[in-house]
């Protein structure tokens, strides 16, 4: 299987590689996959350990790992990871001929019953690196939310991360827009992953794996957005046996099937489906006809040795139906599709591919409702992305990778005099990266740089698009970790929409306007993380993020031959801090975030409407006994900027009423807003509860969860109509019940 | 100024706190010796930490409204098409219960006010018959008047309009004028504004055997008309209409009509959805050629002579190819009173509204209006004496 011809020349297709002198030298290296025993499922992030020694290594997302550059001689090797049993074995290395040794790990819960699993598998990499944090579905179980759980509304938990409502699950990351975050599902890019209203994302927590979130300076192979990536890995189905799961709450049921297919291969499929809208109307608070649905599905093939094939499709649709003429009505859908393998081609360099694609669409009908017009919006893009790591030596290794796209954007409205438009564009998305680890002693370099081809083959500006991503860690005395990051970023893709609307249920997805340079920002963080006493863990950071370049609403249009966007700068910064403490049974986690975001557009500088000051979330797990876990979780944050009213003015409307006597005509009153965002809105703070206990009944687990949210009914300022001077709180004292039986 | 406060829960979390206290201390199995020890100074510490933040951010009261605004609100649009000018003056002010139409409600009107137009002095050729001598015009001082009118709009709280007010006044083209506006308990506002100067307006012969013998030519038949406009002009809008005569009651009356120059369905030239212009920015060039199609004027003409007027005597006496020149203060406005707003939300975009010096609102600019008449022949096809 390895060191043949094809593989060799796709390496070399993939990255235009330059593989380090040395690779193929006559050195030994212990290389194979960490896989669960009983169902077949890869497993991620597993420590191995060549016992005796400093060296050891860690399994990547596909549970491949590799020891390099090894002398030959016997050595016992051990594989670890939370939840799992650790094992260890022995080999023989002789020179010149590396071993597959692969590992096989028990569930601890499995193999020995008083067990309790807690804590969450952690890879290595988010010890040295900044802004990242990683969830798995373990993590995002705990969290307490409405009805289900879900894995974005999970991710507010994370510093930085900040949401301006309880029913969206969208977010906004260290001062950055909504349509900053790219979400990535097995690599595919989901462009509106929320479902209506933004209570659930698309995103199954039940098929997760885990999450990766980069908040900042995200390393080379990603790029295209300038704030966040949320990089989604889903789980493989059981290869043991068929298992089935179903689950019923108040506002939706799902049931997920998983079992082996052919010989070394899985499958899995999940599929949710709204029940009732009357839930959703007692959460916001009016009546709104929702329906929705999300489907997953996965097959992935083992066929032996290291290599690994899945194909993974998902499909979501949603309906805002209103039987109301004035109301419009809103459907949108996304289907997405990846097929992905990873292979060893040849002596230390892993391969891995995808090929992926992903549509998503919207409409909105006005029907005759006023103040809004019918819409709608497509996104298609279909995709190639290879990546290659090369182990070059017992520290250090390279990566090399390129991406192509196809993106066709379609946006079609009919604006307010009635004529309708059609915006469509379609660009060629080629980016290729480099990226160097190493590790010296106490100090970890990561270096790399990502080409965002495209626009530089088109002529446009070289250093805009020779993208650095520069990482630097030292560990200090008593274990502390000082680390610096730096990286350049540029976004050619945004939504339409008013950036200070409450909520967008219908945002259409355009190419940055020609008349405006892309979108630019450059994120600088540095940090420290370590122990701050034997049970608590501190990681502290701090960033800076220039927006170098910004698409803005062009205030002062008032003709079609107007742009509609303009160039606009910003820049945000912030104090980061992460607390983690066990205690016996008890979890605790607390995060702490001090930040400014600050948008200039045509001479004005305002905060956007999701600046938040301070904002803190404490969580406290408790798992007294086994099969039942409680948990604490408290979200206080500063109050969001808004304009105050400073009175009303009587304005002449100046409709076809020139020439004439314009000043008896027509005339609308007009509300006269104080400077822009400079007041701020009543504190947010909420405390939620959750309780969740599972057991074997008649061969079939049994889980009971009850949640509650806003215990003790905080009334928090969702929004304030000033046409009729109502205040429209948040969610109330809100409790659900879940009941979910798994066989 | 209706304050909305947030209600006040400091009285339960107190027991909520202390339900954290429960859960922290009680629901789990408590540790013996030292471990009990940090294990209560734990709880003690997180509870402590929770009910010092519940405390400092409870009872936050909660005004969607600033201090009112006391700046002028001035709207001053000076035009040659007319002897009387008029400046509207009046103060931002607050709603009763969110409604700035309610009954309640006042438009604040600044009665006490000083409104005065300043001419600026300038030189003029051409005095006691010869082209090279210039004179010197000096600038006027226009007080004007405060004066109550009713309004045109009925809607919203129907209370009179007061208006400053100066007749036999007509400004010029190419002129400058100074708005300045004085109130004793508003302050200060005040802005000028050059009005265009005059443009040039033709029409073709082409186009003028199409208005004098519609039914001979095509609908999609062009009549163009050729301007050269004011320069660094902001924005213009021309309008064609139709000047006709007709016995109603026995009396002849005049009357006019604007013709479409386009419709929602421009290959039927029907009248139904027509569409009129409107104003339009000035791009590269000053020169502009305008068409209107025979098919609309002659959709118009149909309309009065068959419909409107069937059996009426009508006159068809002219048509009437009209400018408008707006100066750049008064393109702005308007451009702003053309953008979209969210009425709903809190977080609105800064509203659009165009200011004065002085920190005022409104607008303080002008238009000029010139016309370009052809007489239609005593024969005209439609006429019906």
């Amino acid at each position: 299987m390895r060191s043949n011809a094809p593989y060799r020349l796709i390496l070399a297709v993939a990255g235009g590689l330059v593989i380090p002198s040395g690779l193929n030298a006559q050195t030994c290296d212990i290389y194979g996959v960490v896989t669960d025993s009983l169902t077949r499922q890869r497993i991620p992030s597993a420590n191995i350990t060549l016992l005796g020694t400093t060296r050891g290594a860690a399994s990547n997302n596909v549970g491949f790992y590799i020891i390099p550059k090894l002398p030959s001689g016997n050595y016992e090797v051990s594989a670890s990871v939370m939840g799992y049993t650790k094992v260890t074995k022995r080999v023989v290395l002789r020179e010149g001929r590396s071993i597959e040794l692969n590992f096989e790990l028990q569930a601890a819960e499995i193999l020995e019953r008083e067990v309790v699993v807690s804590g969450s598998r952690r890879p290595v990499h988010t010890e040295s690196a900044v802004s990242v944090h990683v969830l798995d579905q373990q993590d995002i179980r705990t969290i307490p939310v409405a009805a289900q759980q879900d894995l974005l509304q999970a991710l507010k938990i994370l510093p930085g991360i900040v949401s301006t409502s309880d029913v969206s699950s969208r977010f906004y990351v260290r001062g950055g827009a909504g349509d900053q975050n790219l979400f990535l599902l097995n690599g595919t890019r989901i462009y509106y992953p929320f479902h209506a209203l933004g209570i659930y994302s698309v995103f199954n927590p039940n098929i997760v794996e885990n999450v990766e979130v980069y908040t900042g300076a995200f390393p080379p192979g990603y790029g295209g957005r300038l704030s966040s990536v949320v990089n989604i890995t889903t789980r493989d189905g059981r290869a043991d046996r068929i298992s089935a799961r179903t689950s019923l709450n108040f506002l939706s049921g799902e049931a997920l099937l998983e079992g082996p297919a052919f010989e070394n291969s899985s499958w899995l499929v999940n599929f949710r489906k709204s029940l009732s809208s009357k839930t959703f109307s007692t959460i916001i608070g009016q009546h709104v006809p929702v329906s929705f649905y999300d489907g997953t599905a996965k097959i992935s093939f083992q066929p032996g040795g290291v290599r690994k094939f899945d194909l993974t499709i998902l499909s979501s649709g949603d309906n805002l139906l209103s039987s109301s003429p004035i109301e419009p009505d809103y459907h949108w859908q996304n289907n997405a599709f990846s097929l992905a393998g990873s292979y060893l081609p040849t002596n230390r360099v892993f391969v891995q591919w995808l090929v992926h694609g992903s549509s998503y669409s919207a409409d909105r009908n006005a029907k005759q409702a006023t103040g809004v017009t019918s819409q709608s919006t497509s996104v298609s893009h279909f995709g190639l992305r290879a990546t290659a790591t090369a182990y070059a030596g017992p520290k250090d290794q390279y990566d090399f990778g390129f991406e192509f796209g196809t993106p066709l954007l379609d946006f079609k409205f009919t604006n307010r005099l009635g004529i309708p438009a059609d915006l469509q564009s379609s660009f060629v998305d080629v980016s290729a990266w480099a990226r160097y680890q190493v590790q010296k002693e106490r100090t970890h370099l990561d270096l790399g740089i990502q080409a965002e081809l495209a626009p530089l083959l088109a002529g446009e500006g070289l250093l805009n698009e020779l993208q650095p991503r520069l990482g630097l860690s030292y560990e200090l005395n008593g274990g502390w970790i000082a680390k610096a990051s730096y990286g350049r970023f540029t976004q050619r893709m945004l939504t339409v929409g008013n950036e200070d609307d409450v909520i967008s249920i219908f945002e259409g997805w355009i190419e940055v306007p020609s008349n405006v340079p892309l979108q630019r920002a450059d994120h600088f963080i540095v940090g420290l993380s370590g122990n701050v006493a034997p049970m608590i863990s501190l990681n502290a950071e701090t960033y800076y993020k220039s927006y170098g370049s910004l698409v803005v609403y062009n205030w002062n249009k008032g003709n079609i031959a107007d742009p509609d966007y303009v160039q606009g700068t910003g820049d945000s910064y912030g104090v980061e801090l992460v607390a983690r403490s066990k205690y016996a049974w008890m979890d605790f986690y607390g995060t702490y975030t001090l930040s400014w975001a600050w948008i200039k557009n045509q001479g004005l500088t305002y905060s956007p409407r999701f600046d938040r000051r301070h904002h803190i979330n404490l969580m406290a797990v408790a798992r007294p006994i086994k099969g039942l876990s409680a948990t604490l979780k408290w979200e206080f944050g500063s109050g969001f900027p808004y304009s105050q009213s400073i009175g009303y003015m009587e304005r002449p409307s100046l409709e076809n009423s020139l020439p004439g006597r314009f000043e008896f005509g027509k005339a609308e009153y007009l509300i006269l807003m104080g400077p822009k965002n400079t007041a701020r809105l009543p504190a947010y703070h909420r405390l939620d509860a959750s309780l969740a206990y599972s057991a074997m009944l008649f061969g079939l687990e049994f889980s009971l969860g009850i949640d509650i949210l806003n215990v003790y009914n905080n009334e928090n300022i969702f929004y304030f109509d000033r046409s009729t001077g109502s205040r429209i709180n948040m969610l109330p004292f809100y409790p659900s019940v879940t009941l979910t039986v798994t066989y | 100024m209706l304050p909305v406060r947030q209600a006040c829960h400091c009285g339960i979390r107190p027991v909520w706190i202390g339900a954290v206290h429960f859960f922290l201390t009680c629901t789990v199995r408590l540790p013996t010796g030292r471990d009990a020890t940090l294990h209560k100074g734990f709880s003690t510490l997180v509870c402590g930490i929770s009910a010092l933040l519940l405390s400092l951010s409870c009872n936050q009261p909660f005004d969607a409204n600033g201090p009112v605004d006391q700046h002028l609100v001035v709207f001053a649009i000076l035009s040659t098409d007319r002897s009387t000018q008029f400046v509207r003056v009046t103060a931002p002010f607050q709603a009763i219960a969110f409604d700035p139409s309610g009954k309640y409600s006042s438009d604040n009107s600044v009665t006490n006010a000083s409104v005065d137009i300043r001419t600026q002095p300038y030189y003029e050729l051409g005095h006691y018959s010869n082209p090279n001598y210039a004179y010197y015009v000096p600038g006027r001082l226009i007080s004007l008047r405060d004066t109550v009118l009713v309004r045109d709009d009925l809607n919203g709280n129907g209370l009179p309009l007061h208006v400053y007010a100066t007749t036999g006044f007509t400004p010029e083209h190419g002129k400058l004028y100074g708005v300045y506006v004085a109130s004793p308990a508003h302050g200060l506002a005040s802005g000028s504004v050059r009005l265009p100067t005059k443009p040039t307006i033709s029409i073709p012969w082409s186009s003028i055997d199409v208005v004098n013998h519609p039914p001979s030519y095509e609908p999609s038949a062009s009549i163009n008309f050729v301007l050269t406009l004011a320069d660094s002009l902001k924005g213009y809008v021309s309008r064609l209409y139709l000047d006709y005569e007709v016995v109603q009651a026995g009396e002849w009356v005049s009357a006019r009509v604007e013709v479409p120059i386009s419709s929602a369905d421009p290959a039927s030239y029907t009248l139904a959805s027509p569409i009129y212009p409107a104003i339009t920015q000035c791009l590269a060039t000053n020169n502009l050629r305008v068409t209107y199609k025979n098919g609309y004027l002659r959709s118009v003409i149909r309309q009065l002579a068959d419909v409107v007027h069937g059996s009426e005597k009508i006159v068809f006496d002219r048509v009437v190819f009209m400018v408008l020149q707006v100066d750049p203060n008064l393109y702005s406005y308007y451009s702003t009173t053309q953008l979209e707003r969210d009425p709903r939300s809190i977080r609105l975009d800064q509203p659009p509204v165009t200011r004065l010096a002085g920190g005022g609102y409104g607008v303080i600019g002008g238009y000029t209006l010139d016309s370009l008449v052809y007489p239609l022949s005593e024969n005209f096809y439609a006429n019906r004496r």
